[in-house]
C-alpha cells in the first residue's frame, strides 16, 4: 500500500451508517475499506476520532482562471473539495479564438467580478481549442477538474461579432454543434448556457441570443454523450424560474441528459418560491426528467467598496457607471453636488431609503471612523441626519475609498427553510461560485458551514446524508465515474475531518491574488487530510497544501 | 405523472417581434390589444432597455399570471 487511513469513521458516501475501519491506497486508488489492514504502509494516517469520508465535489465554481496559477484552488481544497466544476454560466476559458479573448475576460470581469490582473501576465495563453486548455491545465492540477465548455465562447467562436446581435442559422448552429462535440470528446462534462448574465457593456451574453432550435441542437449534442446541460434561469422570478424547469424537462426527457439550474435561492421576499419551484420539478423528475436545482447552503451577503463596482450596484445604473469610473473620477463625481444628488435620488427614490438602510460598515482606513464599524446606516444617518446613502458616500471619501459595507439581510438565511431545502431528495448541493465574486463575498466554505449548520446544529441532514449529497450523489448526477464513493476501485479523493469541529473560518480579507490583488476567503476548521488520487494534498498535521499535484481532469 | 397547469408561455423563433408573437398566440384576438396584453404580461422583457428588446431565449407569456384556482 501507498496510504493507509486508520482507525477512521468511514461514511463511504452511499448514505448507509458510519463504521469503523482502515481504507488502504493503491496508485491512486482505493483497493481495501473496512477491516484491519495488516502490515504497513509508505504512509499512513491515524484517523481516530475523525469521519473518512469521500473527497466533496463542488459542482459550479469559476475557478477557470485561477487554477491556471493556482492549481490547489486555493482555499476550496482546505476544505475538503476534492473535484471542482468550472466553466459554469456560459463561460469558459476555451474554446476561444486569440481574437476574442478580451470579450472573454470582459464577461469573466463583469459576471464573475474578476479584476484585469487575474488575466494581465499571471499565466500564459496558450489555447484556443478545449484539448489544449486542458493540456495547459493538466500539469498544474492539486484538485481535479470535471470542467463545462461554455455556451456563450461557443457562439463567439461560430459567430464572431454577430454572437451578440442575432440567431444563427442552420450552418452556424452545425458548426457550434461540431465545436461542442470537440470539446466533449476532450473531456467536457458538459455545456453552460446563461439566461440572465451580461457583459461588461452591460449587453446581454452571447449565449443570450440563442433561439429554441439552437439549444435544443446543443442539447441534442449533449445526448451522444449522456452529458450534463447546467443553466444560470431568472432565479429572482418564480414564473419564470418554473418555466425554465419545464424548457429543461423538455430537454433531458427528448436527449436524455442530466440538467441543473443554480442558482435556487430562498427568501423572505418572495417566500412561496422554494415551495412552487420544487413541485415543478418533482412533478418533472417524476417524468423521467432530469432537473436538478443547486442550492447553496449559506446566507447571502455582500461586501463592497467604491474601488470596485459590485453587483450590488448592478440594479442602480448610475451608481454602476460611476463604480466603473477611475478612481480620481469617480472621487470628482461623488464629490459634484449635482451628480450626487442624482445618484442618491436613484438610490433613495423619493425618499425611500430600504436599498442601504441595513447595510453595515465593515472596515474601514481611518482610525477616527472605527466606531462606525459594525453599525448600520441607517443608525448613522438617524445619528447625522442624513440618509444611508449619503452617509456611505461620506464614509467612503473620508476613508479615501478604503472603506467596505456589508449587506447581512440578502436572503436565504432562514436556516429552518433552508435546511428542509438542502435535506430535499431533488436537491442539488452546490451554486457555492466557488472562484467568482472575489471582492464581494468568499465563494468558500460552503460544505463546512453545510456540517456545522445543518448536521451538527439543527439535525435537517444526517451526517452520512450530508455526505452524499456532496460526494456520491454529485457524481451520479454529473456522470463523474469513478469518484464520489469510498469503495475499491475508486479514485483515492478522500477528506478526514472531525464531526465535531467542521466548519468555515471567518470570511477576512486576502491579498493572495496575482499582483497581490484583494479577495475574500474564508479558511476551514475541523479538516484533518486532504487526498486527491491517493497523495495528501492538504495536512493539517504538516501545516496544509503540499507539494502533490496528482489533480486530474476528469474524463469520461 | 400528470403535469399540473403551469402559465403558457413561448419563446420567439428567429426574427420575431412583439407583433408577430401575438399573432401566432393570441390570434383570435385584435392584433393591438394582442400586442398589448402580451407586453403586459412580459413587463420583464418590455421594461428593459432597449425597450422591449425580445432575445433568443427569453421566456415571453402568453397568458397572464395564474390564480390560486388555476
Amino acid at each position: 500500500m501507498d496510504l493507509i487511513i486508520r482507525n477512521g469513521r468511514i461514511v463511504d458516501g452511499t448514505g448507509l451508517p458510519a463504521y469503523q475501519g482502515d481504507i488502504g491506497i493503491r496508485d491512486g486508488r482505493i483497493v481495501s475499506v473496512g477491516g484491519r489492514i495488516p502490515g504497513t504502509a509508505a504512509e499512513e494516517i491515524d484517523a481516530a476520532g475523525r469521519v473518512v469520508a469521500p473527497g466533496f465535489i463542488d459542482p459550479h465554481t469559476h475557478f477557470d482562471v485561477q487554477l491556471l496559477w493556482d492549481g490547489q484552488a486555493r482555499p476550496a481544497l482546505e476544505h475538503g473539495i476534492t473535484t471542482v466544476v468550472p466553466g459554469n454560466c456560459s463561460l469558459s476559458l476555451a474554446p476561444l479564438k486569440v481574437e476574442h479573448r478580451p470579450r472573454l475576460v470582459g464577461m469573466f470581469q463583469q459576471i464573475e467580478e474578476m479584476p484585469d490582473a487575474a488575466f494581465d501576465g499571471a499565466f500564459e495563453w496558450t489555447w484556443e481549442s478545449f484539448a489544449d486548455y486542458l493540456t495547459a491545465l493538466r500539469s498544474k492540477l492539486a484538485v481535479n477538474v470535471a470542467p463545462l465548455a461554455g455556451h456563450s465562447v461557443i457562439r463567439l467562436w461560430v459567430m464572431g461579432d454577430a454572437a451578440n446581435e442575432r440567431a444563427a442559422n442552420a450552418d452556424e448552429i452545425a458548426g457550434m454543434q461540431e465545436l461542442l462535440r470537440q470539446c466533449l470528446e476532450a473531456g467536457a462534462v458538459g455545456l453552460s448556457t446563461s439566461f440572465v448574465d451580461v457583459d461588461e457593456r452591460l449587453q446581454p451574453v452571447p449565449s443570450r441570443y440563442a433561439h429554441a432550435e439552437e439549444i435544443d441542437a446543443l442539447a441534442a449534442v449533449l445526448g451522444e454523450y449522456g452529458r450534463m446541460l447546467q443553466v444560470v434561469p431568472e432565479f429572482y422570478a418564480t414564473d419564470i424560474t418554473l418555466a425554465r424547469v419545464d424548457q429543461l424537462a423538455e430537454l433531458s426527457l427528448a436527449h436524455q441528459i442530466p440538467t441543473t439550474f443554480s442558482p435556487l435561492f430562498d427568501s423572505a421576499a418572495n417566500p412561496d418560491n422554494i415551495s412552487r419551484v420544487m413541485a415543478r420539478v418533482e412533478q418533472q423528475m417524476a417524468r423521467g426528467a432530469r432537473v436538478w436545482p443547486q442550492v447553496q447552503t449559506r446566507p447571502i451577503d455582500i461586501s463592497f467598496t467604491f474601488e470596485v463596482a459590485s453587483l450590488l450596484f448592478a440594479g442602480t445604473p448610475g451608481w454602476y457607471r460611476t463604480m466603473r469610473l477611475p478612481r480620481d473620477e469617480k472621487i470628482a463625481a461623488l464629490r459634484d453636488p449635482e451628480r450626487l444628488a442624482r445618484l442618491l435620488e436613484e438610490a433613495e427614490p423619493g425618499g425611500n431609503t430600504d436599498r442601504f438602510r441595513n447595510m453595515r460598515v465593515r472596515a474601514v482606513a481611518r482610525r477616527e471612523d472605527d466606531i462606525l464599524v459594525g453599525r448600520s446606516l441607517g443608525d448613522i444617518a438617524a445619528e447625522r441626519d442624513s440618509t444611508p446613502a449619503r452617509v456611505m458616500v461620506d464614509i467612503a471619501l473620508a476613508n479615501d475609498l478604503d472603506a467596505s459595507f456589508v449587506a447581512t439581510d440578502l436572503g436565504h438565511n432562514d436556516p429552518a427553510r433552508v435546511g428542509a431545502l438542502l435535506a430535499h431528495p431533488m436537491v442539488h448541493i452546490g451554486a457555492s461560485d466557488g472562484g467568482a465574486h472575489i471582492q464581494s463575498f468568499a465563494t468558500y466554505g460552503d460544505t463546512g458551514y453545510l456540517f456545522s449548520r445543518f448536521v451538527r446544529e439543527r439535525h435537517d441532514l444526517t451526517l452520512e446524508a450530508a455526505v452524499k449529497k456532496i460526494t456520491a450523489d454529485t457524481a451520479r448526477i454529473w456522470g463523474i465515474a469513478g469518484r464520489g464513493l469510498l469503495q475499491p476501485g475508486f479514485a483515492a479523493d478522500i477528506t478526514v475531518f472531525d464531526p465535531d469541529v467542521i466548519d468555515r473560518g471567518d470570511e477576512v480579507v486576502a491579498h493572495d491574488m496575482p499582483e497581490a490583488g484583494m479577495r475574500y476567503v474564508r479558511g476551514s476548521r475541523g479538516i484533518d487530510t486532504v487526498v486527491v488520487n491517493g497523495a495528501v494534498a492538504w495536512s493539517a498535521a504538516a501545516g496544509g497544501y503540499t507539494e502533490a499535484r496528482q489533480g486530474q481532469v476528469v474524463t469520461r | 405523472m400528470e403535469l399540473s397547469r403551469a402559465r403558457s408561455f413561448t419563446t420567439a423563433r428567429p426574427g420575431e417581434e412583439w407583433a408577430d408573437i401575438a399573432r401566432r398566440t393570441l390570434a383570435d384576438q385584435d392584433p393591438g390589444q394582442a400586442v398589448e396584453a402580451l407586453q403586459s404580461w412580459n413587463l420583464h422583457l418590455f421594461l428593459r432597455q432597449p425597450r422591449g428588446r425580445i432575445l433568443g431565449c427569453d421566456v415571453i407569456f402568453t397568458e397572464p399570471p395564474l390564480t390560486d384556482a388555476g
